[in-house]
């Protein structure tokens, strides 16, 4: 943190090598399960970075900011009817197009319903916070499937493949690759901001918004500019699936979708990005193996271990993964001098 | 200069009256003392002119403006600061952090976004922990601290923020005597510049080092004068004999 310019690069260099090989490792892997002409996986892996990306949008709302929102589907939903929209009725294909409006469509919807949440006279209750989203995540999927502009129930389906500057980005490797850099790109730009000292006033407004009050910071303003960005995030996503799947339609705006990537979150870990890419992963990758096995038992065994998570590790995976490697550290954990209080705090924003 | 004024402040909870037309200034230079028995409504008060509940009746004013409909942010952005009887400090986060989060206010997100900011804070948050005996606890998780430094870091945390007018709800609570008179030295040496009110059930340190004491019971106004006056009080003898 306290690093002088000049040392900046080797340690930003020494923060990426580790998940750098993690994606080569992840490539390597693809090349062999995908046979040549194949797809399959690298397709599965795609989906998976897109939803990362929408997790990780939906995590600096609730896990850096305390804000539970049960209708973060709202703004990827309008992200991908956006696109859908634009390159199924009026022909556009450039991605960085799609994705742009996408984004802004999205974030005009998140200013608006932000606008409502943090910028009243009267600050929302917390209850009252999720009892609206999750109203207005129930209205927007109702809307979809009632429109029939947007296709009703159907969706819009067939949607053209996009290109980047005139080049086709054909699910598969190409767009894979697209995936990838989007998301790399939202990744180290979220690690910068919640590392910085705005990540600290985030968290500040999250763990007690009643001091952050009194040390002068306007928390409805705060929380209204993060979950802006947050949904122009979640329509870039929502955008990225639509073009990936080719299609878009209700499931992808509405309430399962919202409490799937608190799910994620829950899994993973919250206030702590790489608990979006792990919660995924688990579900969305590993978790499809068995999904596809027994389709039945799958809710139940995501129930049980969803109920396992909140009970005994509410700070997910990467929380737990922590406290057993500084299990193995204790001792010169705390320094002498300080009385050190009784009762430890447990980790984790309600 | 800031001056607080609360007049004629009610507070009702449901049906129960805890605050009952109080009215109270404070001035810069000045720190007023509040005493009274338990649950006489002197959080309440505290929390009224700090705008974290909303008085029934009466208003508040902060250096001649109505703040009576001000959130808590506009308030602190104005100067005023509290320490809440139950320390406030955001235990999962390091000392040093907690004294950044009032330092850095009012900066712009441009300047937050960069980290090099780190640098120049460290010696001004050291600076400011001295006085708690803070300052070579800077990486320690605030939450780690005994129940005496949590205190003394909040009030580190408030000085950071560098209020006109300060509100202190026993500040000294769970301290050694040595201890709170270290706190009242530096409320004393803060007062030159500021406004203070503070709550404390130990009499003897409110009458040190108070100019000026209110005395609060059953969410009423008893009296206000200097520490001699209130002593020779009658009421105030009544309150606290038939409490005691
Ligand atoms: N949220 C609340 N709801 C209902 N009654 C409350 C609430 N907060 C405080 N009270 C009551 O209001 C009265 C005044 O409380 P307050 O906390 O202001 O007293 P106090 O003088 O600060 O007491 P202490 O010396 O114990 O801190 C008490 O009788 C208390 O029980
Ligand atoms: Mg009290």
């Amino acid at each position: 943190m306290t690093t002088p310019f000049s040392s900046r690069l080797p340690a930003a260099l020494g923060r990426w090598w580790r998940p750098a090989i993690v994606v080569l490792g992840i490539v390597v892997l693809l090349r062999v399960l995908d046979g040549p002409g194949e797809s399959f996986w690298t397709q599965v892996v795609t989906r998976a970075m897109i939803l990362v990306l929408f997790a990780v949008s939906a995590d600096l709302v609730w896990g850096y900011t305390g804000v539970f929102t049960l209708g973060h589907a709202i703004p990827f939903g309008v992200g991908g009817y956006t696109a859908g929209l634009l390159a199924d009725r009026f022909g556009w294909s450039e991605v960085l197009l799609l994705s742009l409006a996408a984004a802004v469509a999205a974030a005009a919807i998140g200013a608006i319903t932000g606008l409502l949440l943090f910028l009243g006279r009267q600050p929302l209750t917390a209850i009252a916070v999720s009892l609206t989203t999750l109203a207005l995540s129930f209205v927007a999927e109702r809307i979809a499937f009632g429109w029939s502009f947007l296709g009703a129930a159907n969706g819009l389906p067939g949607l053209p493949i996009p290109t980047l500057f005139g080049w086709r980005i054909e699910p598969g490797v190409p767009f894979f690759i697209a995936a990838l850099v989007s998301l790399f790109v939202a990744y180290v730009a979220s690690s910068h901001l919640v590392e910085s000292r705005v990540g600290l006033v985030m968290r500040a407004v999250r763990d007690d918004e009643v001091r952050a009050a009194y040390l002068g910071y306007a928390v409805g303003h705060i929380r209204f500019a993060v979950f802006v960005a947050s949904n122009a995030l979640a329509g870039l996503a929502g955008a990225l699936f639509a073009l990936h799947e080719g299609f878009v339609g209700p499931t992808q705006i509405g309430v399962v979708l919202s409490t799937q990537v608190l799910l994620w979150l829950v899994l993973g870990g919250r206030g702590v990005l790489l608990g979006a890419v792990i919660g995924v992963a688990i579900v969305e990758v590993a978790g499809r193996g068995i999904a596809d096995e027994y389709p039945r038992q799958w809710p139940v065994i995501l129930g049980v271990v969803l109920l396992v998570f909140v009970t005994a590790l509410p700070g997910g995976i990467v929380d737990g993964w922590r406290r057993l490697r500084d299990r193995g550290r204790t001792g010169r954990s705390s320094s002498g001098g300080v009385e050190v209080a009784s009762a430890s705090t447990g980790s984790g924003a309600s | 200069m800031t001056t607080l004024v609360g007049t004629d402040l009610g507070v009702q909870y449901g049906s129960f009256r805890a605050l009952d037309g109080v009215s109270l200034e404070l001035r810069p230079g000045h720190i007023t003392g509040l005493i009274g028995p338990n649950g006489s409504g002197k959080s309440t008060l505290l929390h009224t002119l700090a705008g974290f509940l909303k008085p029934t009746t009466g208003r508040v004013e902060l250096g001649g403006t109505d703040v009576t409909s001000w959130q808590p942010y506009r308030r602190a952005r104005s100067g005023l600061s509290i320490k809440f009887q139950v320390a406030r400090i955001y235990t999962q986060m390091t000392v040093a952090e907690n004294v950044h989060l009032a330092l850095q206010t009012g900066r712009p997100v441009r300047r937050l976004l960069r980290s090099a900011d780190d640098v120049v804070d460290r010696d001004r948050t050291q600076a400011l922990l001295a006085p708690f005996q803070l300052d070579d606890h800077l990486d320690v998780i605030a939450g780690e601290l005994g129940h005496g430094h949590q205190q003394r870091l909040e009030l580190a945390m408030v000085a950071a923020h560098g209020p006109s007018v300060l509100l202190l709800d026993e500040p000294t609570a769970g301290m050694s005597p040595d201890e709170r008179r270290g706190v009242g030295q530096w409320v004393t040496s803060f007062a030159d510049r500021c406004a203070v009110l503070i709550v404390d059930h130990d009499l003897d340190f409110v009458r040190s080092i108070s100019t000026t004491i209110t005395v609060l019971n059953q969410g009423q106004h008893v009296a206000t004068g200097t520490p001699a006056e209130i002593e020779a009080h009658p009421d105030v003898r009544r309150v606290y004999l038939s409490h005691v």
